[in-house]
């Protein structure tokens, strides 16, 4: 699935990405997939503050991944 | 007409405008607000977008003002990318059959756009760069249309 970063989570973590599904369940494990070895982006992914956007929709952390195509991870919103 | 449009290019916002009054019918009020990059210490502002989630979610908005105010059309032109003081950064136009629906159909679309539409915006100036979030103000603003 394609994985997005918005904001100052995508300064960290780059542009999107590839990441293969196998082995992942929920949102959380790609969260866990994602931050390995990563402590900064980890703490970015797991703010409160941060909102998990699944296809379109937004999801907890233990929303299933299955059949989804793309994952975001937003960060607050500034406004235009 | 309900249009969006977010150009990464600088815009004209009045060319924009008379087009969208040429294609009205039926209005008999259009009301626009133009954003501009105010200076005061900002070197430059760079708006980054969620491409599809924010066009959908600014849709909503709009067919939700668009219900609300039996507006006749809906036009928004908001930048991303980089900006320079000076620069417009966002038209908002709103057209109805009479002045007030259109003076809040514009009110309202503004105030939403300010503090909730998903833009992430960094602010550059002398001291260095970072990352603006919505004042207190532009949330009470938009707060003014919930309930």
């Amino acid at each position: 699935m394609k994985v997005v970063f918005l904001g100052r989570i995508g300064e960290r973590a780059g542009p999107p990405r590839e990441l293969s599904e196998e082995g992942l369940v929920t949102v959380a494990d790609a969260v866990e997939r994602l931050t390995v070895e990563d402590d900064e982006l980890a703490s970015l992914l797991r703010a409160p503050s941060t909102v998990y956007v699944l296809d379109d929709r937004v999801v907890k952390g233990d929303a299933a991944l299955e059949g989804a195509s793309e994952l975001a991870f937003l960060p607050p919103v500034s406004g235009g | 007409m309900i249009e969006l449009r977010l150009p990464a290019a600088p815009f004209e916002p009045e060319e924009a405008l008379e087009r969208f009054r040429r294609s009205l019918q039926d209005a008999g009020g259009l009301v626009s607000f133009t954003g501009i990059v105010r200076g005061g210490g900002t070197k430059s502002l760079t708006l980054s977008h969620y491409e599809g989630y924010t066009e959908r979610r600014i849709g909503e908005l709009m067919q939700d003002a668009v219900r609300r105010f039996g507006l006749n059309g809906l036009l928004i032109i908001h930048r991303i990318g980089r900006m320079v003081p000076g620069e417009p950064i966002v038209l908002v136009a709103a057209a109805a059959p009479h002045r007030r629906e259109a003076f809040k159909g514009a009110d309202m679309v503004m105030d939403y756009l300010k503090s909730a539409a998903p833009f992430w915006k960094k602010e550059e100036t002398a001291e260095g760069s970072r990352w603006v979030e919505p004042t207190a103000r532009d949330i009470e603003d938009r707060e003014r249309w919930t309930g």
